[in-house]
């Protein structure tokens, strides 16, 4: 019974083969050395399958070179080490230590096992290969995206390509397809988003990773539009979410606050001053419906002095509350 | 690497040599450990390892590992696996995007470490822009008032706005550590009035002013654990909301939720603290409204009911 060559044996021999040799490795060397190619039944079942190998290992990462002779004809095969792994980078202990904690930032989310696999590859070239000394480092990072969504979409934004996914925007009842040149992901007050341009809509738009209801499809198809670079990418989602509070209306109030309530109202003080023993006397400023937010929160605490409407708000919000909350659900 | 398909072992093989070159003597179950794979997988990647080699497969051209001798691992020669394979893009962006978010909350020399590794990556790969974005909420002044304190060591008293009561309390505070989730910043600090670690989110520090006072006992230890919000989100409530405010529930633990046909959404979250969630849901006026459990329904109603009592008593 001939032995089976397990691919993956195969796959590890072929690449130490074409890293070990020295101007190049030829097709026939392959079939002849490489255990499991030689029990191909057929010229025509090697080509295919070395074909195949090859096509894998470049998608992997893994550079192979087609070494030409001056007519063109192919000599063979090689790996250039320099390519391959990283020969001339060395990071100090310290910094592998920091690239540590920076892994650590994606434990809980979509690119943890990404960050492992990268320590692991820099570890063998971390200086002073001995114990490594600690630094004190007194901070950390915590990402929170799990989305799935976030690999292919990382992976479409480097290649400038188009893709289609559900969506279920706030508000709607069902899901919409859309198809989006992907420009980047940013993260705001902990809510994720995608930013790019909405090839049905013709405009650029922000989606919420976390909304995206399905399966994120690369199309491969290339992006026409120019894609913003970080700092204008920063921009646009400033300026998007901006865009769906610039309608909100402006208020100011006075109000008067029982110690040591309200620290939601606080924070829009504009002045804070005594007023009898254990209250203060805030002039507020903010949207209306911060401000309705912070007086709701405080209550029974607070008592707005001014303005009328900004009572009548407040009195009609709880009212509605309330009666939402009256009886059994 | 932790499924097993043809080209993740291939990769795993690759970057399991030189990983244990550089860990001479690492026992099986730790490399198992790291590469997240069982005993049993780690084994069969190292038999399937030293019957490989260069072309001629002699004793002089294979890949010479002992891991049969007390569980320990030992690479006797590597033939040419010396260097692990290069970062994927993926890899050196989670690489990335981590260092750029401790860049943003380190200083001093800590920081020219940070940056000198994130520089290295970027040389080494020859692309910076992942097209993945973390910029911490930049908060004034308490965030370099914070960092010297941590950097003398000292003590702050801080005034602080509590999320879940809304409540202002001033404590004195030992800084442990500066971190995010996702772009919001939080200090991890020993807290004299709790006697206990405590964590406060640097947007809801009101003031703060560095104290001279003796540390007590206990505020030199750090627990190093950050619970996520959603993994202190214990409690289950059910809460049916109007179609314009549905969005509220996205940025809070989401266990499941369900769209009727006139667009309000029934959603079933996590939360931590029952003052909380009814101060939230009443901040969203009648457009939130709690189905179960009845308590907590019973309670937002009280909660309405006496606040009302209260507006009545205005002067206005």
């Amino acid at each position: 019974m001939a032995e089976r060559i397990d691919r993956s044996e195969r796959l590890l021999n072929l690449v130490v083969a074409m890293l070990g040799t020295g101007r190049a490795i030829s097709r026939a060397d392959i079939r002849r050395v490489i255990p499991g190619y030689l029990a191909t039944a057929s010229d025509s079942a090697f080509e295919r399958m070395f074909e195949r190998d090859k096509d894998e290992l470049r998608s992997m990462g893994i550079p192979i070179e087609t070494v030409c002779d001056e007519s063109g004809d192919v000599l063979g095969y090689r790996i250039d080490r320099q390519e391959f792994g990283y020969v001339d980078v060395e990071f100090s202990p310290a910094e592998f230590q920091v690239l540590g904690v920076a892994a650590q930032a994606w434990e809980q989310a979509a690119l943890g096992p990404q960050a492992r696999n990268a320590l692991l590859k820099l570890r063998p070239i971390v200086a002073d290969d001995t114990d490594l000394p600690t630094i004190p480092v007194s901070f950390a990072a915590h990402l929170t995206a799990s989305e799935s969504a976030l690999l292919p979409l990382l992976g479409a934004v480097r290649a400038q390509h188009k893709i289609v996914f559900p969506y279920r925007a706030p508000g709607a009842t069902t899901d919409t397809e859309r198809s989006v040149e992907p420009w980047g992901v940013l993260c705001r007050s902990g809510l994720w988003y995608l930013i790019g341009f909405d090839c049905d809509r013709m405009a650029q738009r922000i989606f919420r990773l976390g909304r995206i209801s399905g399966k994120l499809v690369d199309t491969s198809l290339p992006s026409v539009e120019p894609r913003p670079d970080r700092m204008q990418l920063l921009k646009l989602l400033n300026d998007s979410l901006e865009a769906l509070t610039e309608n909100a209306e402006m208020v100011t109030a006075r109000v008067v606050l029982e110690r040591p309530h309200g620290a939601q109202l606080l924070r829009h003080a504009q002045s804070v001053s005594d007023g009898e023993v254990g209250y203060l006397i805030l002039d507020i400023s903010g949207s209306r419906s911060h401000i309705i937010s912070a007086v709701v929160r405080a209550l029974p605490h607070v008592e707005v002095l001014s303005p009328a409407d900004l009572i009548h708000d407040v009195r009609q919000q709880i009212e509605a509350v309330a009666l939402a909350h009256s009886g059994a659900s | 690497m932790t499924a097993n398909t043809g080209m993740e072992r291939v990769e795993r093989m690759l970057t399991l040599v030189p990983w244990l070159s550089s860990n001479p003597g690492v026992s099986m179950a730790e490399a198992a450990r790291n590469f997240d794979i069982s005993i049993e997988q780690l084994e069969k990647d190292l038999w399937t390892l030293v019957v490989s080699g260069l072309p001629g497969h002699g004793p002089d051209q294979l890949i010479d590992i002992d891991f049969w001798d007390d569980g320990k691992i030992y690479v006797r020669d590597p033939q040419v696996l010396s260097t692990s394979m290069r970062l994927s893009a993926d890899e050196s962006t989670a690489l990335l995007v981590g260092l750029r978010l401790l860049a943003q909350i380190s200083d001093g020399s800590i920081r020219s470490v940070v940056l000198a590794a994130a520089g290295r990556i970027e040389a080494a790969l020859g692309a910076s822009d992942s097209g993945l974005v973390v910029d911490v909420d930049s908060v004034s002044t308490v965030r370099s008032d914070v960092e010297v304190v941590l950097g003398n060591g000292s003590a702050a008293a801080i005034t602080y706005g509590g999320a879940t009561d809304d409540v202002v309390s001033e404590r004195v505070i030992w800084p442990h550590q500066i971190y995010t989730i996702d772009d919001i910043l939080y200090v991890e600090a020993y807290c004299e009035s709790a006697e206990a670690d405590r964590t406060f989110r640097l947007d809801r520090i009101l003031s703060l002013r560095e104290v001279s006072q003796p540390r007590p006992a206990g505020a030199d230890l750090t627990s190093g654990q950050h619970p996520l919000p959603k993994e202190h989100a214990q409690n289950v409530a059910t809460i049916v909301f109007s179609p314009g405010v549905a969005w509220a529930a996205d940025s809070h633990s989401v266990i499941g939720s369900e769209v009727s046909s006139d667009g309000s959404v029934t959603v079933t979250m996590g939360y931590f603290d029952p003052n909380w969630l009814i101060g939230w849901v009443m901040s969203l006026g009648g457009e939130a409204v709690i189905l179960a459990p009845s308590e907590l329904r019973a309670a937002t109603f009280a909660a309405a009911d006496q606040a009302l009592q209260a507006i009545r008593t205005w002067q206005a």
